[in-house]
């Protein structure tokens, strides 16, 4: 019927900084924003995750992102929540998320990170 | 599919359809004797694959190897000189000749996909109407036929269009009926996607995490047991949130995006009531950029697939909304649809249908990069189109809901950065004008995290997650096609933590499933639990007239 992917356990997450300390452990004018590498287009791979020390942008949540513009330290641009990509503070799927009042964590397509919606 | 392809149909013998009295005839509509009409005037070919030449004398010496061609004897060779050609008798039935005998079938140009002896309309019709071939108003439910027997089961059994007529779904309510997860313990972490009802079981769609997010499904009935367990929509190690079902009365149809490829392009598939993958996953994108947040109906005969595709925007343009036609059996009607403007970001598409038209939610980013809505009505073949943008001010994605033949849009509205406190709602007609302006639905609450909307035909089952007690929780009310309340604002949950992200499917007897997110186990679950169905008592000392619904005594009858 389908022809099932060979079981392989996925690639090792190699947070480099911690996203929820964006500032920590990242040089002065950079913070700390997780990432995704998509899999490698033979139908069967992992995509991979971490989280890496970038050059701070300035968008704030619910701001539109994208084309040049990014996020401060501690948010991640994402799709999906309403039109257009937009800032949203990455939080913990773990209790307490630490999101504002009114806003719960929902998942992102990077496994281990939510962000405030 | 034709309508006589095995065991896929049933046909109840006795039950009337459109007119015509079907016996054991394994729903062959076989017109008798006169039946094979006019011929045309080819002439039969040669060359490879032709049969053998036979030599004759006269027309008889030509041996009949398929009585739809007519043979004769040309310069003392056989040849054929003509096909058998059926005529038109009625246009909802279509004719073919049968060569063992040379006689013309004839089969319903609609179909029976629900097995209950009545025919469906033709797409773009409504069932009983002149043209529309098929009087069933629900071909997707066994128990809708005109002259049914109403019952709280959820369905137009009557095809009078309302359902449950005179019912009620919370006076008795109680707080997580049958409450159990969804996912196994296999997975650290799901959340819901999807709830569908077909064929004697809820299908739950959910993604799950373990070493990778991937989307799950799993068969529950009514009373919260297995009908079969956790399988995977595709089996594939790539990102997924999960797929979006929908059920044709025979199968379920799920659409799914994910990244298996490199890139997030959005597939189809059908699954058995048993939860078997029928076939291998057909792709209905396969273009640079991202192909997201796609959503399946089935209606009419068909599965209509939306979703918003990046394709365009390596290019210069915008994300933009698509659609999809796939016949029953799975198999692409035509090419992917723009549904939205070129240069115009439009996002987050969702899709209901009426009996004639279809109506399409999405988001469109404006030039001051706020979030307006569009609001789309379509004929059933994307044709005529029908479009107003709102700006509902709105904080999540807006939904659409078929009740009856109007549209039902639902929003939660922004609050600052946050969401508001009510839900807003509006009541649009077939073809995108106003019946009902925007009001509130809900009311009390410092936020609204989200809601769903269960059509019930004159009224709709609202059910929706916010924090009027503090953390969020499920509560559920009935309005009506005036958007007032009919049965008041019900809680449905009572956890220490948020309960979010509500999924509603019906079943034929009645019982509604809800699917939700809670953190109860302090790892984030999908769960599923049930509210039921009465029918209200009538009074015996009332007597309705003709029309009237019991249960409405005594404002609409008389003592």
């Amino acid at each position: 019927m389908e022809e099932e992917c060979p079981d392989e356990p996925p690639p090792p997450v190699v947070p480099m900084c911690d996203p929820l300390s964006p500032r920590e452990g990242c040089p002065d004018g950079q913070g700390c924003y997780p990432y995704l590498v998509y899999p490698n287009g033979e139908g069967c791979g992992f995509p991979t995750f971490g989280a890496q020390c970038a050059y701070a942008s300035s968008g704030a949540q619910g701001e539109v992102c994208g084309m040049g513009n990014y996020c401060e330290p501690g948010f991640m641009c994402v799709i999906g929540a309403t039109a257009g990509a937009r800032c949203a503070k990455v939080c913990s799927l773990v209790e307490p998320s630490g999101c504002p009042a009114g806003l719960v964590c929902n998942e992102t397509d990077v496994l281990g990170y939510g962000v405030c919606f | 599919m034709s309508l006589v392809s095995g065991a896929a149909v049933r046909l109840a013998a006795g039950r009337k359809r459109w007119g015509v009295w079907l016996g054991g005839l394994g729903g062959l509509l076989v017109l008798a004797a006169p039946a094979c009409g006019s011929r045309t005037g080819l002439r039969g070919g040669g060359g490879a694959g032709a049969p053998p030449v036979q030599s004759c004398q006269v027309k008889e010496d030509c041996v009949v190897t398929d009585a739809c061609r007519e043979m004769d004897c040309v310069d003392t060779f056989c040849q054929e000189v003509g096909d058998v050609e059926c005529p038109i008798v009625d246009p909802c039935t279509v004719g073919t000749c049968d060569s063992g005998v040379g006689s013309c079938v004839y089969e319903p140009v609609t179909e029976d996909l629900d097995g209950d002896g009545f025919l469906g309309p033709l797409p773009g019709t409504i069932a009983s109407a002149p043209g529309s071939c098929g009087d069933d108003c629900d071909d997707t439910h066994p128990l809708a036929f005109p002259g049914g027997s109403e019952v709280c089961d959820g369905v137009d059994n009557d095809c009078d269009g309302v359902i449950d007529n005179g019912s009620r779904y919370l006076e008795n309510a109680a707080i997580e009926h049958g409450l159990r997860p969804v996912g196994s313990s296999a997975l650290d972490t799901t959340g819901g996607r999807d709830l569908v009802y077909g064929a004697g079981t809820f299908v739950a769609s959910y993604w799950g995490t373990s070493d990778s997010q991937r989307p799950y499904f799993h068969g529950i009935d009514e009373n919260g047991l297995d009908t079969f367990e956790e399988r995977l929509v595709a089996n594939v190690n790539s990102t997924s949130f999960g797929a979006d079902f929908a059920f044709s009365g025979m199968t379920f149809g799920a659409v799914l995006s994910d990244n298996r490829f490199g890139d997030y392009e959005v597939s189809f598939a059908r699954f058995d009531p048993e939860g078997q993958k029928l076939g291998p996953d057909v792709w209905l994108t396969d273009d640079p950029g991202f192909s997201t947040h796609e959503r399946v109906i089935f209606d009419q005969g068909r599965f209509v697939v939306v979703w918003d595709d990046h394709r365009e925007v390596n290019l210069g343009g915008t994300p933009r909304v698509f659609a999809q036609l796939l016949d029953v059996d799975g198999k692409l009607i035509g090419d992917n649809t723009p549904l939205s403007d070129a240069g115009v970001r439009a996002e987050l598409p969702m899709i209901a249908a009426t009996p004639a038209r279809f109506g399409l939610v999405h988001t469109v980013l404006t030039p001051e990069q706020t979030s307006a809505t569009m609001l789309r009505t379509y004929d059933k073949s994307f044709g005529d189109q029908t479009s107003a943008q709102f700006d509902l001010g709105h904080y999540r994605p807006p939904s659409i809901t078929a009740l009856g033949s109007a549209f039902l849009v639902t929003w939660i509205p922004s609050n600052g950065p946050g969401p508001g406190g009510a839900i807003k709602g509006m009541l649009v007609d077939e073809r995108g004008g106003m019946l009902v302006p925007t009001r509130d639905l809900t009311s009390g609450a410092p936020h609204v995290n989200s809601h769903a909307v269960l059509s019930l035909g004159d009224r709709a089952l609202l059910v929706w997650s916010d924090d009027l007690n503090g953390n969020f929780e499920i509560y559920a009310m009935v309005i009506g096609l005036d958007l007032g309340e009919i049965e008041p604002r019900s809680r449905l949950t009572a956890a220490d933590y948020d309960s979010i992200e509500p999924y509603l499917a019906m079943t034929e007897t009645g019982r509604v499933g809800i699917m939700f997110d809670d953190k109860r186990t302090t790892k984030k679950a999908a769960y599923f639990m049930t509210i039921g169905c009465e029918l209200e008592e009538t009074d015996p000392g009332c007597t309705c007239d003709s029309g009237c619904i019991p249960g409405a005594c005594p404002a609409c009858c008389v003592k």
